[in-house]
């Protein structure tokens, strides 16, 4: 899995491209919690390279919900596929996260 | 190896209330076809041609499971579901010998114990009852829970032959055949499970645990125990949202079930320790969405996923 971040004046993209599963979602809560720590509160996940997420992942998601709502951040997915959308409502989770369509759309979102 | 599912909800007896069963009734009546309307015989038969789900219940007693290999009678648990094992093994007794019963304990929390009191069985000197557990003073334990304060009738004057054997965390002992290993799981005040192998056969018993990392150094040693198993029993209680929420309750999701079963190549895996506060309706739903979510994320995986159900009898 790789992790490209890319800042767009407050939010900072970071384009997940491959597999978020128990052996990678530690580099991906990695990044994030090295992201929060240098001071980025919103997060904008693009997950159009995203092949797969397990639970290891899904996990790492509510993690970083939770970790950024103290923060007064927010954290929103956008360009889900239909199979990731898919798991994320079997999951259960797909209510406490905001998704959108596209990256412009994310960007544009307050 | 026979595997009898005798309890299967967790944490409470659960009863089927009105309401779920006059939701039933309506479920199957929609459900006819009209044709067969007038024909009781034909209505009959296609009534008792339905499903524990559709027709019955998935079960409102708490663990109990009966597993028999190599002519003997290995028991997991002792929840409510106890008592109709009791009844059944009284009733079925072919000889004049007494009963010579192996019981592995999860744990003791009174969903896992409670059932003990009623097991007609243990009221009979002919019959033996060897209990295992890595649990120390569980004869304690059980003699606590059946203090007359709580119940009536003293462990000492249930007057069947009663052994108690402490096993070692991770340890594996044999019976003829058959061995059963141990592994510690992560539960309020501890939790085993067990494996039980006979001749090429295995089962795995890993029920009230908890799994809150999910890399793969921390699920090394879950995928090991459950390794290749031809049925994994798996604690299921929980939505994998609510998982996360109940942190520390010690009970776990299907989604992290069938990901530990299809990287262990397990080859069943039987959704178990329903939630009380769940009818059945919705946990058929837990299934469906357990199903979607395999086909979705593994889908070229050979794994049969299915709701633990009391009475259901698997042979492996």
């Amino acid at each position: 899995m790789e992790i490209k971040q890319t800042k767009v004046r407050d939010k900072v993209i970071f384009k997940v491209c491959g597999r978020i599963d128990s052996s990678t979602a530690n580099i991906f809560e990695q990044t994030v919690e090295q992201a929060l720590r240098n001071g980025i509160v919103n997060f904008i996940i693009d997950c159009t390279d995203l092949e797969f997420i397990s639970s290891a992942g899904l996990r790492a998601l509510l993690n970083l919900t939770k970790n950024i709502k103290p923060k007064n951040g927010a954290v929103s997915l956008c360009n889900l596929s239909q199979q990731t959308k898919a798991v994320l409502d079997i999951a259960g989770i797909l209510a406490f996260l905001k998704t959108y369509d596209t990256l412009e759309e994310a960007l544009a979102s307050d | 190896m026979k595997v009898k599912f005798w309890g299967v909800r967790g944490s409470l007896p659960t009863p089927p209330t009105s309401e779920h069963i006059r939701e039933k009734f309506i479920k199957i009546i929609d459900s006819l076809n009209p044709e067969i309307l007038g024909k009781p015989d034909q209505i009959k038969k296609y009534i008792l041609g339905l499903n524990n789900l559709e027709a019955g219940i998935i079960g409102g007693n708490t663990p109990c499971i009966e597993i028999r290999v190599d002519n003997k009678i290995l028991i997991f648990d002792m929840g409510s579901g106890m008592k109709a094992l009791g009844n059944h093994l009284i009733k079925t007794k072919q000889n004049k010998n007494g009963l010579d019963l192996h019981i592995f304990i999860s744990h003791t929390h009174w969903d896992h114990i409670h059932g003990f009191p009623f097991f007609t069985p243990a009221f009979s000197p002919n019959n033996k009852l060897t209990f295992y557990s890595p649990h120390p003073n569980l004869k304690e334990r059980l003699e606590v829970q059946q203090d007359f304060r709580f119940f009536p009738v003293a462990l000492e004057h249930m007057s069947a032959q009663k052994k108690f054997v402490l096993l070692q965390h991770n340890s594996s002992i044999e019976l003829g055949k058959i061995k059963i290993f141990n592994s510690p799981l992560y539960h309020p005040g501890g939790s085993f499970g067990y494996r039980i192998e006979c001749e090429g056969k295995s089962v795995v018993y890993a029920t009230d645990s908890e799994y809150k990392n999910l890399d793969r150094e921390s699920t090394k040693q879950y995928i090991d125990f459950f390794c290749n198993a031809d049925l994994l029993i798996f604690d299921a209680q929980y939505t994998f949202e609510e998982a996360i929420h109940k942190e520390d309750w010690g009970h776990s999701s299907a989604l992290v079930g069938i990901e530990f079963a299809v990287e262990a190549g397990v080859k069943q895996l039987a959704l178990f320790h329903h939630e009380p506060d769940r009818n059945d309706f919705e946990i058929a739903d837990i299934l469906k969405k357990s199903l979607d979510y395999k086909k979705i994320n593994f889908p070229r995986q050979q794994l049969n996923i299915f709701l633990a159900m009391e009475g259901l009898e698997i042979s492996i």
